[in-house]
C-alpha cells in the first residue's frame, strides 16, 4: 500500500485526530519542525527515510546519554543524521547528552534549543515517536497543545517486528528507577477522592506490578492491546501480566479477565475506551493513567488527560532500556493531530 | 446462600478497602482504639500490612457519621463509641510518592528555604481543603445540625482573614459559603503545586501566593469548627497523614513544625513504615518530645513474645469474625474460634507425627532410638529434640559446669521455658532439614508468628486454610486443630503467594556499582528479582540453621551489616525490600542493622517461623552486595565461606551466643 488509508478520524473538546496507515506510503506534506531521537531500533529510522527531500524548514534530533557507546547506536545514530539532514532545509540542530531519565530537566534543554522560529500560533510539527520514550513526546504533544492556539502535529509510529516477542523473557526495559507524573500532563486531582489507575499494559508485567505496589490505588483498571502488532501478542502481553492481574483481582483462575481491549496501532480506540471511564469516574476518583505499552495507547491517553483536564499520567522508569533492535512491522501509521 | 465462600478475600482491589476494620481496644501498654482517638498526636509505625492506614481510616469523619461503608468493629465499647454522635472529626490524606519528589526537585532549584515555605503554605491549604469538604457534605446530609445562621460565615470569615492576611489580596467570593471557599482553597493548593510542577522560580511563587506558617491555617479551622458550630462543641479535630516515609527530611521537618504547634482541639495522626520516617526535627532544628509526637510501633518487634501473641490473637479473632460475619452471619462469627480452629503448637508431638509418617529410614532410626531412651529411663531424653541434640552433642557437658552439684541443680532449675522451648523448637527445625522433611508449621501461635504482626498476612494465611481445608462454613468454624498436613500445605501457599507477590520486583543495584564501570558493563550483567534474593536468604538461613551450623548458634535468621558501608542503590534495594513486605530490618546503633526474611516466606525455605533478630551471622558488605547482584554460581560459593568461616568459630569455641549450656547428667547418674 503505497498510500496512506484513513482508518479513522475522531473529534473531542476540540482537539481533532486521524490515524492514517500504510505499508510504505512517503510523507508528503511540509513541517516547520521535525523532532526525532536516537534510538536502537532500526524502525526508528524509517520515518526520515519516508520524508521528502527538504520538506522539513528545520530538524531537531535529541541523542540520549544513555547507551550511546554501543554499536546499534553508534550505527544508527550516523544513519539518523544523514537522513534528517537530507529531509531538512536548514542545518539539523543537533541536541546531545540528554539524560533519559531526568525527564524534567531533559526537556527544558531540548526546549531551549528548538528554533524560536519553530514556535508559532499554528506551528506545524513533525514528531517521529518511535524513538522516544513515552514520557518525552507526551510531554511534547501535551506542551504544545496547551502553549499555542491552533497546531498542527504529525506523529510517526511505525509497528515494531519483536523477535522472540512472546518468550517470557522478552522485555523493553529491566529494573526500576522510580515512578514521576509526566510534565504537563500533571492533571489536577481532588484530594478528598481516591485514585483509579488504568494501566495500558505492555510486555513488562513487572513494571505494571511494580506500580501497584507502590501506588496502592484504590481502584485499577487495565487496557491491553487488542487487536495487537501481530495475532500471538495479545495473548503474551497477558501472560506476562499474570501477577499484577491476579494481585488486582482482574483476573482468575478460571480464565475470565476483565480487560478493556483497544486496538494497539490505533490511539482513537483507546482514546475513546478511556474517554469513557473518565465519565464513569467523574467525581467519583481521581484518574491516573499509567502507559506501559504500545505508544497508540500512551498517545490515546496522554490526548484524554489533555482533554479532560484533570487526568494524570504516571509514567514509570525503568533503570535501563534493553538495547535491542526492533524492525519495523507490516504498517507505519501517522497520526495527524489538529486543534 | 452459598456456604463455601471465602471469608477471609474478596477479589477485586476497590472491595478489599471496603471491609471492615475490627480494632482493639485493650491498652496493656501497647495503646489501643480509646488512646489513639486521644488529644495525644501519634506517630504509627509498622510493616506493610500492619493496619497502620486502618488506624487512620478508623477515625475519619465518613466512617465517624457512617456514611462510609465501612464499619469499625472491636469489642462492646467500641461499638457503643460508635452508635453515639461523634466527637471527633478526622480527614485522612495519602502523602503521594511522586508528589515528594517533584518538591524535592523543586528545591533543589529554589533552596530549602523557600521550598520549605510554600510546601508547608501548600499543605497547609490541603488539609483545610480536606477539612471544608467533609463539613460540606455533612452540612448537606444532616442539616439539623447546622442550623446556626451565622457559623458559616464566621468560620470562612476567619479562614479567610487567617489565609490571606491582606485584605487588599483577599480573594472575593462568588457567594458566602463554604463551597465558595472551598474553591478558593483548591486554588491555592493546586495553583501551588502546578507551579512547583512547572519548576517556577522562588520570587515567582512569592509574588502569587502568600506563605502560611506551618500548621497556622489548620489551627484556625478547628478552633473556630468547635467555637462556632454545637455539634462539634467538644471534638477533636484529626488532620490525618498516611504513608510519611515518602516525605523528605526537609519536608517532614515542616510537618513536625505543625504538629509542634498544634493546640486543642488539633492532634495530628501520622503513620509511617517503621524507621522510615526522616526526621523527627521541626524547621526550628530542634526534635519533636514525646509530647508532641508520640511513636507507636503496632508491629510488636519489640514486645514480649507472650505479650505480642496474646495480643495479636485478639486481633486476629477479631478480623476473623468480622470478616465471617460480613459474608455470612453472626451465628457462624461467634462461633469461631481463632485458636481452637487453628489447634496449639505443639512441636514434639507434630515432629513425631511427620517423622512416623515420613518412612525415611534414618528418620525412623532417629524414632526408634527415641523410644529406646524412654524404655530404657534415660533422664536426658525427654523428647524427641533433646534425643538429637544428645545423639549430636549439640549441647553436651562432659564435666559439670560447677563442681558443686548444688549450684548445677540451681542452675538448671533456672533455665526458663522460654530456653528449653527455643532449643526443642531449633533442633527440629534442624531435624527436619537433616532428614529432608517439610517442617510442620502448625498451631494458631505459628500463624501469629508467620504473620509477623500483619492482618493482611493473617488473612492471606487464613485464606490459604479456607481453600486447603475445602470445606463449608459450618465445619470451618467447628474445627478443633485443622489437620497439620491441610495447615502445612496452606501455610506454604501462603508463603508462595508473598514471594510470588514480590517476585517481580526488580533489583537496581548492579554488581558493578562497588566500582566504576561503563555502562555496557552494566547492562551486560545479569539482572536479579526480589525472589531471587528472598531464595538466597532462604538458603542461607536454611543451612545456618542445620547440622552442624546450629552449633554455634540456634535460630540464626538474619545478617547483619555496617550500613554506612553501602552504595546508594543497595540501600534503595534493602528499603525497598522491606517496603515490599519481602524482609524485615533492626537497627543497633546508627550504623549497625540487620536484616532477615519475613517469617512468611519461612515455609518455602523450612526455617525458623518467629521473628529473625535472635541470632545474626555478620557480614561484610561485599558479602551482601555478592548476595543481591552475583550469579548463583557465585552466591554459592559465597554461602559455603560462610559457613566454613562460621564452623571455624565453633571449633575454636569461639561461639558467644550468650546461652547457657543445656547440662546433661551424664548416663547412670541420678
Amino acid at each position: 500500500m503505497e498510500q496512506w488509508e484513513l482508518i479513522e478520524e475522531y473529534k473531542h473538546q476540540g482537539i481533532e485526530l486521524k490515524a492514517l496507515r500504510s505499508n510504505n506510503a512517503p510523507i508528503g506534506e511540509s513541517f516547520d519542525l521535525a523532532l526525532f531521537w536516537s534510538t536502537f531500533e532500526s524502525r526508528g529510522l524509517v520515518s526520515s527515510n519516508l520524508l521528502k527531500e527538504k520538506s522539513c524548514t528545520d530538524s531537531v534530533i535529541v541523542f540520549f546519554e544513555e547507551e550511546k557507546e554501543t554499536p546499534l547506536r553508534s550505527k544508527n545514530d550516523k544513519i539518523l543524521i544523514e537522513q534528517v539532514t537530507r529531509c531538512t532545509k536548514n542545518p539539523v540542530t543537533i541536541i546531545n547528552n540528554i539524560s533519559i531519565k531526568d525527564i524534567e530537566e531533559s526537556l527544558r534543554k531540548i526546549f531551549s534549543k528548538i528554533p524560536q522560529s519553530s514556535f508559532r500560533r499554528n506551528t506545524n510539527w513533525f514528531i517521529d515517536i518511535s524513538g522516544a520514550s513515552t514520557p518525552f513526546f507526551l510531554s511534547t504533544v501535551a506542551h504544545l497543545l496547551k502553549a499555542f492556539p491552533s497546531p498542527s502535529l504529525v506523529l510517526f509510529n511505525p509497528t515494531g517486528s519483536y523477535k522472540d516477542g512472546t518468550s517470557y523473557g522478552f522485555r523493553f526495559t529491566s529494573g526500576f528507577d522510580r515512578n514521576i507524573w509526566i510534565p504537563s500532563l500533571w492533571g489536577q486531582q481532588d484530594p478528598s477522592l481516591p485514585w483509579t489507575y488504568v494501566f495500558l499494559l505492555g510486555f513488562n508485567g513487572d513494571r505494571s506490578y511494580e506500580v501497584l505496589y507502590r501506588c496502592e490505588p484504590k481502584k485499577v483498571k487495565a487496557l491491553i492491546g487488542n487487536p495487537g502488532y501481530q495475532k500471538s501478542y495479545v495473548a503474551a502481553a497477558i501472560k506476562k501480566n499474570d501477577t499484577f492481574l491476579r494481585q488486582c483481582g482482574l483476573w482468575s483462575d478460571d480464565g475470565k479477565h476483565d480487560l478493556i481491549m483497544a486496538d494497539a496501532s490505533n490511539p482513537i480506540d483507546s482514546w475513546k475506551k478511556l474517554q469513557e471511564i473518565v465519565i464513569e469516574e467523574r467525581n467519583r476518583t481521581n484518574i491516573c493513567f499509567v502507559p506501559l505499552g504500545p505508544k497508540a495507547h500512551a498517545l490515546g491517553s496522554g490526548l484524554c488527560a489533555i482533554t479532560d483536564g484533570k487526568s494524570a499520567v504516571l509514567y514509570s522508569i525503568p533503570r535501563t532500556y534493553i538495547v535491542k533492535d526492533v524492525p519495523r512491522g507490516e504498517y507505519i501509521w501517522k497520526y495527524e493531530i489538529t486543534k | 446462600m452459598p456456604d463455601n465462600i471465602n471469608p477471609f478475600i474478596y477479589g477485586r482491589r476497590e472491595f478489599e478497602t471496603d471491609t471492615p476494620i475490627y480494632v482493639d481496644d485493650t491498652s496493656e501498654g501497647f495503646l489501643g482504639f480509646f488512646d489513639w482517638i486521644s488529644g495525644q498526636q501519634f506517630l504509627f509505625e509498622g510493616i506493610r500490612g500492619s493496619g497502620k492506614s486502618s488506624i487512620l481510616r478508623s477515625m475519619e469523619w465518613d466512617v465517624a457519621w457512617k456514611i462510609s461503608p465501612i464499619q469499625v468493629k472491636g469489642s462492646k465499647a467500641i461499638e457503643e463509641f460508635f452508635n453515639k454522635q461523634p466527637k471527633h472529626f478526622g480527614i485522612r490524606y495519602r502523602v503521594e510518592e511522586m508528589d515528594s519528589r517533584y518538591w524535592d526537585w523543586w528545591k533543589n532549584r529554589v533552596g530549602k528555604e523557600c521550598a520549605q515555605i510554600y510546601f508547608g503554605t501548600y499543605f497547609e491549604y490541603l488539609l483545610v481543603d480536606l477539612f471544608l469538604n467533609a463539613l460540606i457534605d455533612l452540612m448537606h446530609r444532616y442539616p439539623e445540625y447546622f442550623t446556626k445562621p451565622d457559623a458559616e460565615y464566621a468560620l470562612l470569615d476567619v479562614i479567610l482573614r487567617e489565609g490571606f492576611p491582606d485584605p487588599k489580596s483577599r480573594p472575593r467570593l462568588a457567594e458566602s459559603s463554604l463551597r465558595a471557599l472551598r474553591n478558593i482553597i483548591w486554588d491555592q493548593h493546586s495553583g501551588i503545586k502546578q507551579a512547583v510542577y512547572r519548576g517556577v522560580s522562588g520570587v515567582a511563587i512569592s509574588e502569587e501566593y502568600v506563605p502560611l506558617s506551618p500548621g497556622s491555617l489548620v489551627r484556625c479551622f478547628g478552633k473556630n469548627l468547635v467555637k462556632n458550630y454545637d455539634v462539634f462543641a467538644d471534638s477533636k479535630v484529626f488532620p490525618m497523614l498516611d504513608d510519611c516515609n515518602h516525605l523528605y527530611s526537609w519536608q517532614a521537618e515542616v510537618l513536625n513544625a505543625a504538629i509542634s504547634r498544634a493546640e486543642a482541639p488539633v492532634y495530628y495522626k501520622i503513620t509511617s513504615v517503621i524507621d522510615l520516617y526522616k526526621s523527627q526535627q521541626t524547621t526550628d532544628g530542634r526534635p519533636l518530645n514525646e509530647n508532641e509526637l508520640k511513636a507507636i510501633r503496632i508491629s510488636g518487634e519489640d514486645e514480649a513474645e507472650w505479650h505480642y501473641l496474646k495480643r495479636f490473637s485478639r486481633v486476629a479473632q477479631g478480623v476473623c469474625q468480622t470478616r465471617i460475619r460480613k459474608h455470612y452471619s453472626d451465628e457462624y462469627a461467634n462461633r469461631f474460634d481463632f485458636r481452637r480452629v487453628l489447634g496449639k503448637f505443639d512441636i514434639e508431638t507434630l515432629l513425631e507425627h511427620t517423622v512416623r509418617e515420613s518412612e525415611n529410614p534414618k528418620a525412623i532410626g532417629l524414632l526408634t532410638r527415641y523410644k529406646g531412651y524412654i524404655s530404657a529411663n534415660d533422664k536426658n531424653i525427654k523428647s524427641l529434640t533433646s534425643a538429637w541434640l544428645y545423639e549430636n552433642k549439640i549441647r553436651e557437658e562432659k564435666t559439670p559446669s560447677f563442681a558443686n552439684k548444688d549450684m548445677q541443680e540451681k542452675l538448671l532449675a533456672r533455665l526458663d521455658s522460654t530456653y528449653w522451648r527455643k532449643w526443642r523448637y531449633s533442633a527440629a527445625i534442624a531435624i527436619c532439614n537433616e532428614l529432608k522433611l517439610s517442617f510442620p508449621y502448625y498451631g494458631w501461635q505459628t500463624v501469629i508468628h508467620l504473620s509477623c504482626g500483619s492482618i493482611r498476612e493473617m488473612l492471606n494465611i487464613m485464606s490459604e486454610m479456607w481453600n486447603v481445608s475445602d470445606t463449608t462454613i459450618d465445619n470451618f468454624v467447628n474445627k478443633r486443630g485443622i489437620d497439620y498436613r491441610i495447615q502445612r500445605k496452606a501455610v506454604k501457599n501462603a508463603a508462595l503467594n508473598h514471594l510470588r507477590g514480590v517476585s517481580k520486583l526488580p533489583i537496581c543495584s548492579s554488581k558493578t556499582s562497588l566500582k566504576s564501570e561503563t555502562n555496557i558493563e552494566k547492562q551486560a550483567q545479569p539482572e536479579y528479582y526480589f525472589d531471587t534474593v528472598c531464595n538466597r536468604f532462604g538458603q542461607l538461613f536454611k543451612i545456618l540453621q542445620s547440622y552442624p551450623s546450629i552449633g554455634v548458634t540456634a535460630e540464626t535468621a538474619s545478617i547483619k551489616y555496617d550500613c554506612t558501608k553501602l552504595d546508594k542503590s543497595l540501600l534503595d534495594d534493602i528499603d525497598l525490600a522491606i517496603m515490599s513486605g519481602a524482609m524485615m530490618r533492626k537497627e543497633f546503633d546508627n550504623s549497625s542493622l540487620a536484616l532477615g526474611l519475613r517469617p512468611i516466606l519461612a515455609p518455602i525455605y523450612d526455617i525458623s517461623f518467629r521473628r529473625p533478630f535472635f541470632y545474626y551471622e555478620t557480614l561484610s558488605e561485599t558479602e551482601l552486595h555478592k548476595l543481591f547482584t552475583c550469579s548463583d554460581t557465585e552466591v554459592n560459593h559465597l554461602i559455603s565461606e560462610i559457613v566454613k568461616r562460621r564452623l571455624g568459630r565453633l571449633d575454636k569455641g569461639k561461639h558467644k551466643s550468650g546461652q547457657l549450656p543445656l547440662l546433661f547428667r551424664k548416663r547412670g547418674h541420678k
